[in-house]
C-alpha cells in the first residue's frame, strides 16, 4: 500500500525512534523535567514474568515487599533532599533516572531492570554518579543500607517469609548465605555499604550496585554484575525496543500520546507473571500482585489491540485457571461478572486478527460459561421476582460495595453472551453459537424491562437501590449492551460527569478521590455516541494523570496523593492504550471505525501500521490538507465508517463509492475500499 | 482515608476467628456457626465472625513438603493441630498425606480436609490463582467422597457441605441448587427444609439486614 501522507515515513520514523530507545544519552537526560502529576514521585523497577518488582519509593530508596535498600546521600554533612521526579527515559522507556541534591552536590541515580532467564526473580543494576555542580570542594558520602521495612510497611509481598526478619546481606568475598545486594567494593558491614569522597568542582564519582527481588547465592549475583551498568541499561533498550516494536505502531506527530502508549504498553507487557508454564495478567507490580478478572480482561484486551498478541493468548490461556467445576469463571469471592468478563476476554485476544488455532478449546470452555450464566437466569425465573431474570446478588466486597444484584453483572454477561457465540461460530459449532445468540436476544430483551422496572432514566449501579456505580459504567462500552445512542446511556454519563465537574476521570467513593480508568469507558461510548469534544475530554484526564515514568495511578485526590495506592495500575495503563486505538481503530460490531476520535494535531498527518482488528493487520494513514480530508487503509471485507476531522462536515456532495454516515461528520466506504478523499467545510450543523 | 478505600476496592480475605476445641467426630457447635453465616449472608455474616488476617504465611514456593517421610498417623495428627489452631493452609501438605490412606467414603475425615481445603482459601496470604485452585481441589474431593459414601444422609452432609462452600465464594444460586438436591436425597435432613426456605428468601431478596434472617442452625 501506499503511503498516503508524504510526511508518513518520517513520522513512523519518529515513532519507531521513540521505540527504538532514542532516547537522549542518561546524563543529558534531565529527570526533573519531566512532569509529575502525583503529589509523590514514584517508580517500578519491574520485569514480564518477574513475581516481584521493586518500588521506588519519594524518598527515592528501593523496596520490594520484604527488604528496602535505604540510600542516605549528604555533602558537607547534610543530608540529600527526596527527587523531585522518578522519571523513564522520555517518559516511557523503563529506565529511571532521579537526582538528589545536598547543596550543590548532584547524586544521579540511574536504575534498570532485568529478568532472570531462569526464574521469576528480576534484578535491578543502578548506578549513582556523584557529581560537584560548584566551585569549591565538597566532602560527600553515599551510605545504603539494607533493612527490614518496619511496622507499617506500605505493602508485603505475599511471598515475603513470616516476620519479615530475615537476615539480610551484602554479597562479600567468601559469601556463602544467599545475598541481597551487591555493590562494586565499597567497604561496610554486613548490611550497610558506604563511600565518601572529596569532589573538587566539577569532578564526577560513580558507585554501581546490583539489586536481587529474592536472594541470590553470592557467585550468581556477582557474575551478573560483571556486565557493566551500562551494558544493562543498552540491553534493557534493545529489549523493550524490540518489543513495542513487535506490535501496533503508531506515528500520530503527537510524542506525548505515542510515549503515554508505549508506557503504557510496558506497564501491560511488566505486570505479567509467569508460574511455571502459565502466564497471569496481574493488577498491578506492588500491592495489587494478584489476578483480578476483571482487571486482567481489560489487560488482555489493551495488549491484544495494540499488537502483542501472543502475550494476550497466553495470558487467556492462564485464565483458564480461573472456571469453576459449575462452568463460571471467579477470581475473587462475590465478583460475578467474572464469567462475562472471561468469555469477553477470550473473544478480545483470540479473535484478531484471525482466529487462533485454539479457538475450538476455548470455545468448550465458553459454552461451559454461558450454560452456567443461563442457569443462573433459570434459576431467577423461578424466584418470580421483579428481577428474577437478571443475574443473582453478588456479594463483591469492592467496586459497587453491595450485597444486590448489580447491573454490571448483567452487563458483562451479556457482552460473555455475544462473545461466546463469536467463539463458538468460529470454532465451527453453528448450532451451538445459533442457540446463544437467541438466549441473548432474550436477555437483551429482559434487561431493558428490567431498567424500564427500575423507573430510573439512567443505568443504576444495582437494580435494587444501591451501591456505587461501577459495571453499570461498562454498558455502553466495552459491552455494548444498548445502542450507543440509547437516551439510558446519554444519562448516565451525564449524571456521572456532572458530578465531577465534566467529562474526564470519575470519583469513586467520594467526591475527592478521582478513579483513573473507571470512567474511562465512558470516553468509548463517547466516541461512539458522536460526543468527540468529552472523549478528547477523557483522553486529556488519562494523559495529565501520568508519572514522571508513565504510569498512572488507581485512586487519588484531587490534588494527585495516591496514599497507599501506589501507580502504576495495569487497569489504567490498558484504559489509556484503549482509548487511543479506540480513537483511531474501533473495530466492534460489523463496521470497521477509522479516526472516530482523532485529534486535529494528528490530522497534520498520521500513520497506524500492523493493528490487529477483526478484518486481519490494518495500516492506515490519514491527513487533512486545506480543504480535504483523505484516508489510505488496508481494504476490508467490511463497510468502513470514517470520522472527519473535529469541527468539520462535508462539503458538497461525494464521489462514489462513498455514502453518507449516520451523521455530518461520518461517510461510509463499501468492503472493499482502500481510500477516500472528502472535501470540507468547517462547522456542524 | 485511602486506605480505607484500597480495603474496600480490594480487601483481603480475612482468617476465621478462634473456634472453640472440636470433639473428635460431630462439631456441632462449629457446625452451628457455619450454618449461621450460610444462613446469613455468607460473606456478610462472616465479616463478624472473621477476624483480621495475620502477616505474611504463606511459606516459600519451592518449600519442599513438610509431610514427606511422615507416617499417615504423624500426619493425621499433625493436620488435625495445625487445623484447630486455625492455620489451615499449613495442615495442608499433612491432609494431603494421608488422604491416599484413607477410604474413600470415610466421611468425616473427607469433609475435614474439604473444609481445610475451603478455610485456606480463604485464610492465606496467597494470590487468587491458588485461592481457586485450593476451591477446585475442595470440591473435587467432594465429588469424589459423594460418590464414594453408602446412605442418603451421608450424601446429603456432603451436598449440604458444597452448599456452603459455593455460598461462601459467592454463588447463592448454586448454593441454593445444592441444598435443594441435598434435600432430595435426604428430605428427613434436620433443619435443611427450612434452610432451603432462607437461601430462597436471601436470593429474593439480598438487600434485606443480616438480622433480617434468621433461622435453624444446619450440620453437615
Amino acid at each position: 500500500m501506499k503511503p498516503l501522507v508524504r510526511s508518513a515515513p518520517f513520522l513512523l520514523a519518529a515513532a519507531l525512534a521513540i521505540a527504538a530507545g532514542c532516547a537522549p544519552a542518561p546524563r543529558t537526560f534531565d529527570p526533573d523535567a519531566i512532569p509529575e502529576a502525583y503529589r509523590r514521585p514514584t517508580g517500578a523497577l519491574m520485569w514480564p514474568g518477574a513475581t516481584r518488582a521493586f518500588f521506588v519509593t519519594p524518598e527515592g530508596d528501593l523496596y520490594n515487599g520484604e527488604w528496602r535498600v535505604r540510600f542516605d546521600p549528604s555533602a558537607s554533612g547534610s543530608l540529600a533532599g527526596p527527587p523531585r521526579a522518578i522519571a523513564a527515559e522520555d517518559r516511557w522507556l523503563p529506565v529511571l533516572h532521579w537526582t538528589r541534591r545536598a547543596g550543590d552536590v548532584r547524586f544521579e541515580f540511574e536504575a534498570v531492570a532485568a529478568g532472570s532467564p531462569r526464574d521469576s526473580n528480576l534484578i535491578v543494576s543502578l548506578a549513582v554518579e556523584i557529581v560537584n555542580g560548584g566551585t569549591a570542594p565538597v566532602p560527600a558520602r553515599l551510605a545504603v543500607r539494607l533493612e527490614h521495612p518496619g511496622a507499617a510497611p506500605v505493602y508485603v509481598a505475599l511471598d515475603a517469609p513470616p516476620g519479615l526478619d530475615a537476615p539480610l546481606r551484602w554479597a562479600a568475598a567468601g559469601s556463602k548465605q544467599p545475598v541481597h545486594a551487591w555493590s562494586d567494593g565499597r567497604a561496610g558491614g554486613e548490611t550497610e555499604r558506604e563511600a565518601s569522597w572529596t569532589l573538587r568542582p566539577g569532578e564526577r564519582r560513580r558507585i554501581r550496585f546490583a539489586f536481587p527481588a529474592y536472594p541470590m547465592e553470592a557467585g550468581a549475583l556477582g557474575a551478573w554484575a560483571r556486565s557493566p551498568h551500562a551494558n544493562r541499561v543498552t540491553e534493557a533498550r534493545a529489549y523493550w525496543t524490540r518489543i513495542l516494536g513487535e506490535g501496533m505502531q503508531l506515528a500520530l506527530g503527537d510524542p506525548e500520546v505515542e510515549r503515554a502508549v508505549a508506557a503504557a504498553r510496558v506497564i501491560l507487557l511488566s505486570c505479567c507473571e509467569r508460574h511455571g508454564e502459565r502466564w497471569l495478567p496481574i493488577g498491578g507490580p506492588f500491592h495489587y500482585r494478584d489476578v483480578w478478572l476483571r482487571d486482567g480482561a481489560r489487560a488482555i484486551q489493551a495488549l491484544a489491540l495494540c499488537g502483542h498478541t501472543k502475550v494476550a493468548r497466553e495470558l487467556t490461556r492462564g485464565m483458564l485457571a480461573f472456571q469453576w467445576p459449575q462452568g463460571a469463571f471467579l477470581s475473587q469471592r462475590g465478583q460475578l461478572d467474572g464469567t462475562g468478563q472471561a468469555l469477553w476476554l477470550m473473544d478480545q485476544a483470540l479473535m484478531r486478527p484471525a482466529p487462533d488455532d485454539s479457538v475450538a478449546h476455548f470455545a468448550s470452555a465458553a459454552l461451559a460459561a454461558w450454560e452456567w450464566l443461563a442457569r443462573q437466569r433459570t434459576a431467577g425465573r423461578e424466584t418470580g421476582t421483579a428481577f428474577g431474570t437478571m443475574m443473582p446478588f453478588g456479594d463483591p466486597n469492592d467496586a459497587e460495595l453491595a450485597r444486590a444484584q448489580l447491573v454490571g453483572n448483567d452487563a458483562w454477561a451479556l457482552a460473555g453472551y455475544a462473545a461466546a457465540a463469536r467463539l463458538l461460530r468460529a470454532s465451527g459449532e453453528i448450532a451451538a453459537a445459533a442457540a446463544i445468540e437467541d438466549s441473548l436476544s432474550h436477555y437483551r430483551d429482559d434487561f431493558e424491562r428490567a431498567l424500564a422496572r427500575t423507573g430510573r432514566p439512567d443505568l443504576p449501579p444495582a437494580w435494587q437501590p444501591v451501591g456505587r456505580d461501577w459495571g453499570n459504567l461498562a454498558a455502553g462500552y466495552p459491552c455494548m449492551v444498548l445502542p450507543a445512542r440509547d437516551a439510558r446511556l446519554f444519562a448516565l454519563a451525564d449524571r456521572v460527569w456532572a458530578s465531577a465537574g465534566g467529562a474526564g476521570l470519575t470519583w469513586y467513593g467520594t467526591r475527592d478521590s478521582l478513579h483513573y480508568y473507571l470512567g474511562a469507558d465512558l470516553g468509548t461510548w463517547a466516541l461512539l455516541a458522536g460526543r468527540g469534544a468529552q472523549a478528547d475530554s477523557v483522553l486529556e484526564a488519562l494523559l495529565h494523570w501520568r508519572t514522571a515514568s508513565g504510569g498512572a495511578g488507581e485512586l487519588f485526590t484531587r490534588e494527585g496523593e495516591f496514599g497507599v495506592n501506589l501507580p502504576p495500575h495495569a487497569t489504567s495503563a490498558a484504559a489509556l492504550v484503549t482509548l487511543v486505538r479506540n480513537s483511531l481503530v474501533f473495530d466492534e460490531g460489523d463496521t470497521l471505525r477509522l479516526t472516530l476520535g482523532a485529534r486535529t494535531s494528528w490530522w497534520r498527518g498520521a500513520r497506524i501500521a500492523h493493528a490487529p482488528t477483526r478484518w486481519g493487520k490494518l495500516d492506515f494513514d490519514f491527513r487533512q490538507e486545506g480543504n480535504a480530508a483523505e484516508w489510505r487503509w488496508s481494504p476490508v471485507q467490511a463497510w468502513t465508517a470514517l470520522t472527519l476531522p473535529p469541527g468539520t462536515r462535508v462539503s458538497g456532495r461525494l464521489l462514489p463509492p462513498l455514502r453518507a454516515g449516520a451523521s455530518d461528520r461520518e461517510v461510509l466506504a463499501p468492503p472493499g475500499t482502500g481510500g477516500a478523499r472528502v472535501t470540507l467545510v468547517t462547522g456542524n450543523r | 482515608m485511602h486506605e480505607k478505600r484500597r480495603s474496600a476496592r480490594r480487601s483481603a480475605p480475612r482468617t476465621r476467628g478462634p473456634k472453640p476445641a472440636r470433639p473428635a467426630r460431630k462439631p456441632r457447635a462449629f457446625l452451628l456457626v457455619i450454618a449461621a453465616v450460610l444462613l446469613l449472608g455468607g460473606a456478610g455474616a462472616g465479616i463478624a465472625l472473621w477476624r483480621r488476617a495475620r502477616p505474611a504465611v504463606a511459606p516459600p514456593a519451592a518449600a519442599r513438603d513438610p509431610a514427606a517421610g511422615m507416617s499417615a498417623i504423624e500426619a493425621a495428627t499433625m493436620a488435625a493441630r495445625l487445623y484447630r489452631e486455625d492455620r489451615a493452609y499449613e495442615s495442608l501438605p499433612y491432609y494431603r498425606r494421608v488422604a491416599p490412606e484413607m477410604a474413600p467414603g470415610r466421611l468425616d475425615f473427607r469433609l475435614e480436609f474439604a473444609t481445610a481445603l475451603e478455610h485456606a482459601s480463604l485464610q492465606s496470604r496467597i494470590q487468587s490463582e491458588e485461592r481457586v485452585r485450593l476451591m477446585l481441589e475442595c470440591l473435587e474431593e467432594l465429588a469424589r467422597v459423594e460418590r464414594a459414601v453408602q446412605g442418603p444422609r451421608a450424601r446429603a452432609r456432603v451436598i449440604v457441605a458444597r452448599a456452603f462452600f459455593l455460598r461462601v465464594w459467592g454463588f447463592p444460586a448454586d448454593a441454593v441448587a445444592e441444598l435443594r438436591r441435598a434435600l432430595a436425597v435426604d428430605p428427613s435432613y434436620p433443619d435443611l427444609s427450612a434452610t432451603v426456605r432462607l437461601m430462597e428468601r436471601r436470593v429474593r431478596e439480598p438487600t434485606l439486614p443480616v438480622d433480617a434472617l434468621e433461622g435453624p442452625g444446619l450440620g453437615y
